[in-house]
């Protein structure tokens, strides 16, 4: 029952979004990088009047499988272009440490409809036992990251209960207090470090090297950043390869019917408390390994890492980008970082980047920037 | 004692007004208003530069935050949530927008006013002295005053004025009420308009005891929020309630946890989980279904 698109038009429109991405980031100056938004949404709308906008994402639809390769192959060149510009591989590498805890939430969130604001708050759980383990007892990263996932997950089943029977609104309530329960733990406990933070972080270490070193190759020096930068991106595959399973497994199938209709999920024998709790429980495994990648990356982790604004801002990456789909929680996350963070020039204007960017796809496109596509029953055994 | 409980109903008559205009913005739209708490730095900044700056008496600085603020959301509704509401279909989206609006309102509170705190003169001088069992400033007991009154004005509009009927009626049945002919466009946007002026009152009666910075938008609406869930959502004397527990909470344990740190909130979040998952719906929300 498949059409069978070129993939021409989806590779044609991949590559200019690419490209633009690419100059966009590389830009320095900030009317210039004004410039190019207006230029980019100029191009947009032309692309849907002109039809081929309809027509490329069509063809990237029949096409998932070339075009996640071809995505896989723009990622891995992208810090390759940047070379003599760690900044931009730094805010990259942050956008994709973003990216994982957001996949996390939109199990939540988009998977579960259930709008959580705790996220932070689990972000800051993995990256604080991450780091205390790390500081405190010398555990290498890689018995630390697994710590810091675990600490999170059991945070997020702890977080479930409580949720279990309030809904809507009430129910993210219950998170915002989770959010800030958290956030004043860490703040009053002496051994967290309270207001100061933790500094002096080590940085993970593979094979007797240490990831995030700077290395000369002949003439060529590769920044630190880099190694990092590679090392979030094979998280963010193995992220993105768990959230894919889940949402296509028995889970996925549960959360969305819960999301759909409590009532006759549980008519067909669902259990509300198991699955929701499964949410929570998976959803804050993701954002540990986000904060405990977060902490080794910066080296420094204090409660501002972990407040309600964090939570908020997680929460408007997933729903800006689209709901339960997995390619547009990525483009939401890396656009709510990327533009703010090129308009940082002028600090003020951080704030009003946001708001814009949020008011404005919301007029334009009140789902979502790519919105998921109904689940499919597909006869032939082959979704 | 005394003087806790006189602290708690002051905060609590604060907190309520507070919490009504956002009670009201959930019973008519359905929507959360996370920007409730700009709103009301947005209405001490205007307070701030009439009577402060501009030095013009006190009453016109209300009265013209009062108008301003309504002003900013009627535009907000009519341009922002109404083709939102209309276009989407998961509530989450005007979540998302109001998010936005905070963001936004923040940004352009920080360009026009910046982020210093600012204060303004006071009312009036002098403390009311009771045997140095209650001390009060006069101004504070006519901030708390001001704020009875608007309070108990807001309610006596909303039972008799005819507009308050048509909002209570939207509030209850929004199709019901367009069948019987009340003007739902127009009375979404005077509720949401209504909303935001209690919002920019309060800012307006506050600036003139804390003073308003930046900072305080956030926090301000996760407050709202929780006293709005804790009476019930859009229930108006459950808003009432809900401002006056947490005023109540606030002063009470502000004074008896002050030695162990600065851990009051962490007191009161952790009660209202107990509080959500004994009775989800709030004090007199309805029950879901």
């Amino acid at each position: 029952m498949k059409k069978n698109t070129s993939p021409a038009a989806g590779f044609i429109f991949s590559s200019i979004i690419y490209a633009a991405v690419v100059i966009f980031m590389a830009v320095d100056d900030l009317y210039i990088s004004l410039g190019l938004i207006v230029a980019f949404a100029a191009g947009i709308i032309t692309a849907v009047k002109t039809g081929f906008w309809q027509r490329a994402l069509g063809s990237i639809n029949d096409n998932t499988g070339k075009m996640t390769v071809l995505a896989g192959i723009f990622t891995l060149i992208l810090p390759l272009l940047f070379l003599n510009n760690p900044y931009v591989i730094h805010i990259f590498t942050l956008a994709c440490i973003y990216c994982i805890a957001t996949l996390g939430l939109n199990i939540q969130v988009g998977s579960a409809g259930m709008v959580n604001f705790a996220q932070g708050a689990f972000f800051g759980v993995g990256a604080y036992v991450s780091a205390l383990l790390d500081v405190h007892f010398g555990f290498p990263f890689w018995i630390t990251l697994p710590a810091g996932m675990a600490a999170a997950g059991i945070m997020g089943l702890l977080m479930g209960l409580p949720t279990l029977k309030t809904r809507e609104y009430h129910l993210s309530l219950v998170t915002i207090a989770c959010a800030y329960i958290s956030f004043l733990l860490v703040m009053n406990f002496k051994w967290t470090g309270g207001p100061d933070g933790i500094p002096d972080i080590s940085k993970p270490v593979i094979f007797g090297m240490e990831i995030g070193q700077k290395i000369t190759l002949g003439s060529i020096t590769i920044p630190g950043v880099m190694t990092y930068c590679y090392m979030v991106l094979a998280f963010l595959a193995l992220a993105l390869i768990a959230a894919r399973r889940l949402q296509n497994s028995w889970y996925g199938l549960a959360w969305n019917a819960i999301r759909d209709d409590e009532i006759s999920s549980r008519c067909y024998g669902l259990s509300l408390t198991r699955s929701k709790l499964e949410a929570f429980a998976f959803g804050s495994i993701f954002a540990g390994a986000a904060g405990a990648l977060y902490a080794h990356f910066i080296g420094f982790m204090s409660t501002e890492n972990m407040s309600f604004q964090i939570g908020l801002l997680l929460v408007c990456m997933v729903i800006l980008g689209g709901m339960d789909n997995l390619a547009g929680v990525l483009v939401g996350t890396l656009l709510l970082i990327i533009i703010p963070e090129k308009l940082r020039a002028f600090e003020d204007y951080r704030m009003l980047s946001y708001g814009l960017v949020l008011i404005l796809m919301l007029i334009f496109r009140p789902e979502g920037i790519l919105p998921s596509k109904p689940r499919m029953f597909n006869l032939t055994g082959r979704g | 004692m005394e003087q806790i409980l006189v602290n708690g109903a002051y905060l609590g008559a604060q907190y309520a007004l507070i919490a009504l205009g956002l009670t009201l913005i959930f019973a008519l739209m359905n929507v959360m208003n996370f920007a409730h708490g700009q709103m009301y730095v947005l209405g001490g900044f205007v307070t701030y530069t009439i009577y402060g700056q501009l030095g013009m008496p006190y009453a016109l600085a209300l009265f013209v935050t009062a108008i301003t603020l309504a002003v900013v959301g009627a535009v907000v509704e009519k341009f922002l949530f109404r083709p939102v509401i209309k276009r989407s279909q998961r509530d989450e989206s005007t979540m998302l927008l109001a998010a936005g609006l905070g963001f936004f309102l923040d940004a352009v509170i920080l360009l026009v006013f910046g982020e210093k705190q600012r204060g303004v003169p006071k009312l009036i001088n002098g403390v009311f002295n009771w045997d140095f069992r209650v001390i009060m400033p006069y101004d504070r007991i006519l901030i708390f005053a001001l704020a009875v009154a608007c309070i108990i004005g807001f309610m006596l509009f909303m039972q008799y004025s005819k507009t308050g009927r048509a909002l209570r009626a939207l509030a209850q049945d929004r199709d019901a009420a367009q069948l019987m002919g009340v003007d739902v466009d127009r009375y979404g946007m005077t509720g949401f308009a209504l909303g935001a002026m209690l919002a920019g009152i309060v800012g307006g009666l506050l600036v003139t005891i804390t003073g308003v910075n930046l900072g305080m938008g956030g926090p301000t609406s996760t407050k709202a929020f929780m006293m709005v869930m804790i009476g019930g959502a859009g229930v108006i004397p459950g808003a009432i309630f809900g401002g006056l527990i947490l005023g109540f909470m606030e002063s009470i344990l502000l004074s008896t946890l002050a030695s162990y740190g600065d851990i009051t909130y962490l007191v009161i979040f952790v009660s209202l989980m107990i509080f959500l998952a004994i009775r989800p719906n709030g004090l007199m929300g309805k029950p879901w279904g």
